[in-house]
């Protein structure tokens, strides 16, 4: 790489984005369609479970029975039902999410057009029904009994490629597959792309489809959260948290130029400020390591180089999902990086659940200028945590918020993300 | 890692050879497939039963990603576990472990005896190969994988050049890995897609793809650490792009339109113009459609001189790798940039009439070589397009 290849970006900037604001918000989870629902479920502090088909006998005893599904939402208003069928449910999660961040934004179709418009969409599992359709039908009944078109859907960019068909996105495509981490990866990927002057306009977020294959695998790896009396509660920081809650849905972000956006007068949302990326090594292959000393360096290293005094963080989104040694992982790093002394955190995954995006949406939120919740499903301090989510009292709107992913595998990622400057 | 063995000089031989890695498939059984041939990885390394025994946990397109990874990093002189607090892996893989999560399937619906094991499902996710690499590595910096299919390879390295170019990282370890499963070897064969001898690029007789197997990897870095550590570049890789057609999920734009705009922005990005470049390592699946799309959007970005510029299709020798596709063919593309040397596309057939006029055909083409542009088409109208300059010496 030479100092031509640098001309792009003048100065090193360690993934620093700047410019780049977010202006429409989609979303369709188990709460609901439109990020209204999902304020409102935040507040009320509620997830939505629902009971997950066990009929093919994948479930191990003892394992999760409940996930937050989101195949009874209403999406029609935002995808006919005609040219639903043809899709894969996170082909609809996500198209549907789409319409409806670029109608949040308010922006004009045609003009869009005008210029190539970036999609990146996470996922963990891709298109999980259709993939096992096509290997179950191959098995049982011979590969002469393929389906082109379940095949068509099976890859794991089909919902980002159904994105750019609807929207005519014709900028750069993929599909970041890089689990928890890769809803806020896609994210960083996408406000690189309109940074950098490839496109005006992106469109990113995650999608995912929880069918009981993946939802039995989870739970064989111990993952979710078990059943108890209580039922299978996550309980993101709490003393008593055995696992998370497996989620559907997609959340898609517009993206665009911090001037464009002022030049047609748009609403901002909140303001892509900056970002990091790192791996811990020690990390099992399904599981979270023991590393968080590196990772907490490597994050602190990346907020200093973009500019982010730790100081000017008020508030952290959480990826703590009830994860046994994911959120002991997270509160290691949390705690060395703001030398003990953490901001006021949310766990929204006590409500959204883990893997549809509905924490990249939380986060969003809560740069918009949403009230502090409650993390849903934490009643009890962990002592090995050192750590104990807001409790849900008035808080000042934030001002700068840290949303932070950690992978199972090694993979982490935070965002920096600012609260809109105050319109002149 | 490919159907010609372990290793670049394998590859590298492979490829000037004329010849195919494109031979009857022993993965699984394809008496019932339309299509029997692939380019599956020789040896005990390309043997599906392998990660069942000793290296549990691994999925088979793990094990090829760390075998590149690690001839990468002793090539490039630098050692795993060492001075990789700031380096990254970026990773496409468009099936992970599919191979082994079609096992335990079998077994799991009672179709196949025996217990399921969750052994051969741990590494099943797309990001199974960076990861398996990352954590071999002992990686700290970012660590994505993409998977868009068969541009999955390609946008990882150009997703690892921002990283670098942004400060993010020193050091990348960028590239793709994929095996043959029977998800996508029923699904391509489902799609009337494949060939049924090895597949025939640019050739008008030419019926499909032959699927392949294996891994690349490239280390990248930015000048100033290559050169702090007295290490010397084998190339320069000058931008890379990506686009989407937005056309059709499985069929490509036919105008091309999707490749012209990756390959317009790649050269906008490398600051030159389409006259510098000095061969083309297409896509080249040997689809009807592809091939006829990836000659449109030539046309439309090399103007006058497409008849004139060489086009190597490494596919015809190992076969579409996919996920792992964009990465190989970067491995190409450096490699006859380092030999001045174009290698062949084998098989035979007629030429088409309306494919690039100077497609090198059996034998090697000997050339001064000092940019070379490599394109990837994908499902979902995904489109990237590589531009890598010859290395002649620190001249700054």
């Amino acid at each position: 790489m030479s100092d031509r290849g640098s001309d792009q970006a003048s100065e090193p900037t360690d993934g620093a984005v700047s410019g780049v604001v977010v202006t429409g918000l989609g979303v369709v989870l188990a709460t609901g369609a439109g990020r209204e629902a999902l304020a409102s479920a935040l507040c009320a502090g509620e997830a939505r479970r629902t009971s997950i088909d066990t009929s093919a006998g994948f479930h191990a005893p003892g394992t999760a029975r409940e996930a937050a599904l989101a195949q009874h939402v209403d999406v029609s208003r935002w995808l006919p039902p005609g040219r639903a069928r043809r899709l894969s449910w996170p082909s609809r999660f996500s198209v549907a999410a789409a319409e409806m961040a670029l109608a949040d934004a308010a922006l004009d179709r045609a003009r869009l057009a005008e210029s190539p418009v970036a999609v990146a969409l996470a996922t963990s599992f891709g298109t999980a029904r259709y993939a096992e359709s096509l290997v179950r039908e191959i098995i049982l009944q011979g590969p002469e009994a393929a389906s082109p078109a379940l095949f068509a859907e099976s890859v794991a960019n089909a919902p980002a490629a159904q994105v750019a068909l609807a929207a005519d996105a014709r900028g750069t495509n993929v599909a970041v597959t890089q689990r928890e981490a890769g809803p806020l990866q896609a994210v960083l990927f996408a406000a690189r792309e309109v940074r950098l002057g490839r496109s005006r306009v992106a469109l990113a977020g995650c999608s995912e489809e929880i069918n009981p294959l993946v939802h039995s695998l989870l739970g064989r790896f111990r993952a979710l959260a078990p059943p108890s009396p209580e039922g299978e509660v996550p309980r993101p920081l709490d003393r008593r948290r055995a696992g998370m809650l497996a989620a559907e849905g997609a959340v898609v972000l517009v993206l665009e130029r911090e001037d464009d956006a002022h030049a047609r007068g748009a609403r901002v949302l909140a303001k892509v400020f900056g970002g990091a990326r790192a791996f811990d090594p020690t990390a099992p292959p399904q599981g979270f390591g023991t590393g968080g000393a590196g990772l907490a360096a490597r994050l602190a290293a990346a907020l200093d180089r973009q500019g982010v005094p730790l100081g000017s963080i008020d508030r952290v989104v959480s990826g703590a999902s009830g994860s046994v040694a994911g959120d002991l992982l997270e509160a290691t790093i949390l705690r060395r990086l703001f030398a003990g002394t953490v901001p006021p955190l949310v766990a929204p995954k006590g409500v959204t659940g883990e893997y549809a995006g509905g924490h990249l949406a939380a986060a969003i939120l809560a740069a918009s200028g949403a009230c502090a919740w409650r993390t849903a499903g934490f009643a009890q301090v962990d002592p090995a945590l050192g750590l104990a989510p807001h409790d849900g009292s008035p808080l000042p709107p934030a001002r700068r918020v840290l949303a932070s992913a950690l992978a199972a595998g090694g993979a982490a990622a935070w965002l920096v993300l600012d609260a809109p400057a105050p319109r002149a | 890692m490919c159907g010609w063995g372990e290793g670049v000089g394998a590859l590298w031989r492979g490829l000037l050879g004329g010849g195919t890695a494109i031979t009857p498939l022993r993965r699984f059984d394809t008496s019932r497939y339309r299509t029997r041939l692939a380019a599956e990885v020789p040896g005990e390394l390309g043997d599906g039963e392998a990660p069942l025994r000793p290296r549990q946990r691994l999925s088979l397109a793990d094990r090829f990603a760390l075998a590149a990874a690690a001839e990468a990093l002793a090539h490039a002189g630098l050692e795993p576990r060492r001075d990789m607090a700031r380096a990254g892996v970026f990773f496409g893989s468009s099936t992970g472990g599919m191979w082994e999560s079609e096992r335990f399937y079998a077994r799991l619906i009672g179709h196949d005896a025996g217990r399921p094991l969750l052994s051969w499902v741990t590494s099943q996710q797309y990001n199974g190969p960076g990861d398996a690499v990352a954590r071999w590595a002992a990686v700290e910096g970012p660590v994505e994988t993409v998977s868009s299919a068969c541009t999955s390879g390609a946008i990882a390295i150009a997703a690892a050049a921002d990283a670098l170019r942004e400060g993010e990282a020193d050091v990348a370890i960028a590239g793709g890995s994929d095996s043959l499963c029977q998800l996508t070897y029923a699904g391509f064969n489902s799609l009337r897609a494949v060939d049924a001898g090895p597949c025939r690029p640019f050739r008008s007789q030419r019926e499909g793809m032959s699927l392949g197997e294996g891994a690349a990897v490239l280390v990248l870095e930015t000048l100033a650490h290559a050169r702090a550590r007295g290490a010397r570049p084998l190339a320069e890789l000058l931008a890379g792009a990506g686009s989407c057609d937005a056309h059709h999920m499985t069929a490509p734009a036919p105008d091309g339109r999707g490749a012209v705009h990756a390959i317009q922005r790649a050269l906008a990005e490398a600051g030159i113009a389409a006259d510098a470049v000095d061969f083309v390592n297409a896509h080249g699946t040997g689809t009807p459609l592809n091939d006829a799309a990836e000659w449109q959007a030539l046309l439309a970005t090399l103007g006058h001189r497409a008849a004139d510029v060489p086009v190597a299709a490494p596919k015809a020798s190992v076969g579409h790798l996919l996920g792992a596709a964009g990465a190989i063919e970067a491995v190409a593309t450096v490699l006859c940039l380092r030999e001045g040397c174009v290698h062949p596309i084998p098989n035979g057939g007629e030429v088409d009439s309306a494919a690039p006029a100077r497609v090198v055909f059996g034998e090697p083409l000997h050339d001064d070589l000092r940019i070379g542009l490599s394109i990837n088409l994908a499902f979902g109208g995904s489109n990237a397009a590589l531009l890598f300059e010859r290395w002649d010496g620190d001249g700054a």
